[in-house]
């Protein structure tokens, strides 16, 4: 059985796929955005609700039906900054990490219950000089090994801890600023690792895509076979080793290159880009993946959804691709839960 | 004792708790019981700084308000989101 949360600009569902066949549950929280969706150490689920007009929160589940609001979740001190949505949800060791707007870090030791804020991060050095791109100042994607954690902010870069969270620094050596005042600015979109060899990162950037073999200390740009080299999320399969972004034309113009929706996969590490598989429309796509729109399970199976409310997915780490039966509203999250 | 009732939109935090009786007669007593009653409205209503929300609209008996005046009497407290979005 694979379960596939979908976050949407109006709503949850969750897709259940055991017999080759989707079945949806649905939808959840009416009315609010679902932005991001994690899995406790014990095994309790939980969605981050954003909204137009109310404040974010968590909410958790044991089952993916009955959902309570998490009463003591990610919030900044008074004297801080804004919470203006959670969007991303990490499994941490034990703990669990949210990425939030305004950037930020929170960590939670009991199972998601309740959360406090990673001062070495939220309180950085070099944040007066942070400020927000087009999809707000926000801490989108995590990665952690051992001691090791990772966080990707929009606008401003990638910081790498090496002690847990006591500290962080600034890694984005070898990437293109997509500002330069009042300090560079390095406008990240998508973090993927290789979770046999945690130092070799993949990192779609608004200025392009890159390749770390040396935890973040340094890039190096793999564009080969791309039709574009901007974009969103990126990810890694490790039953195959392929990695998986979907290339759109341009920072301008953020659409698949001559309306040709397609997921592209590198068999190498990144060093050749080409289209996936095969099962793509042949009439015109002009839709786009947000950077928390794809998952892997790491067994094969890969998974997006697009801005146009449609959900793509393979079992065959990307040799086909098929369409989910199914249309969502703009699609904003998409995680596989179980 | 006052009436409160809540935007729709509300019913994933309060279930069907849209409209309820809470203690008080004044603004921020009616605010203090209803968030004694449903705790996991405050960060939906307020910010950190307890400011209500830019989009949240606070009317009390029949007059749209942003909270300036916690003293003000009220028989009546609605939470309705502002009319906006697609």
């Amino acid at each position: 059985m694979t379960t596939i949360g979908i976050g949407t600009e109006k709503g949850g569902f969750v897709l259940r796929n055991g017999d080759g066949e989707w079945r949806l549950e649905g939808p959840l929280f009416p009315g609010w955005k679902v932005t991001a969706w994690g899995v406790t150490p014990e095994g309790s689920y939980l969605a981050a609700l954003g909204s137009n007009w109310f404040g974010p929160a968590l909410h958790r589940s044991d089952d993916l039906e009955t959902w309570d609001q998490v009463a003591h979740g990610p919030e900044y001190p008074e004297d801080g900054p804004t919470l203006k949505q959670i969007w991303t949800i990490h499994s941490h060791g034990n703990s669990l990490l949210a990425g939030v707007d305004e950037a930020g870090l929170f960590r939670s030791h009991d199972d998601g219950h309740t959360w406090e804020p990673v001062a070495a991060l939220n309180e950085h050095e070099s944040r007066p000089g942070w400020f927000p791109g087009l999809g707000g100042l926000c801490a989108h994607h995590i990665l952690s090994e051992g001691d090791r954690i990772w966080v990707a902010i929009s606008a401003v870069g990638v910081f790498r801890s090496d002690d847990d969270g006591a500290s962080f620094h600034r890694h984005d050596e070898g990437v293109t600023p997509t500002a330069e005042d009042p300090q560079p600015g390095y406008c990240v979109h998508g973090l993927a690792a290789d979770p046999d060899d945690p130092d070799r990162i993949w990192r779609q950037d608004h200025s392009g895509v890159y390749r770390s073999t040396d935890g973040a200390d340094s890039w190096e740009r793999i564009e080969s076979g791309l039709p574009a080299a901007f974009g969103f999320p990126v990810r890694h399969d490790s039953r195959s080793g392929r990695l998986f972004l979907v290339p759109l034309e341009s920072d301008g113009n953020r659409l698949p290159v001559d309306g040709a929706l397609r997921a592209y996969r590198s068999d190498d590490g990144g060093d050749n880009w080409m289209v996936s598989g095969t099962g793509w429309n042949s009439a015109s796509t002009y839709t786009t993946v947000l950077r928390g729109a794809m998952d892997t399970d790491d067994e094969g199976g890969v998974f997006f959804g697009t801005t146009g409310g449609d959900v793509w997915t393979t079992r065959d780490s990307g040799d086909s691709w098929s369409q989910v039966p199914h249309g969502f509203p703009r699609i904003l999250s998409v995680s596989v839960l179980g | 004792m006052a009436q409160v009732r809540l935007s729709r939109v509300l019913g994933p935090v309060v279930g069907d708790r849209l409209t309820l009786e809470v203690p008080g007669s004044t603004v921020g007593e009616v605010v203090a019981a209803l968030l004694d009653e449903l705790p996991q409205l405050r960060v939906h209503l307020f910010d950190q700084t307890g400011t209500l929300r830019p989009h949240v609209l606070c009317v009390v008996d029949d007059e749209a308000v942003r909270m300036e005046d916690p003293d003000m009497a009220a028989t009546t407290v609605e939470f309705l989101h502002a009319v906006s979005g697609g």
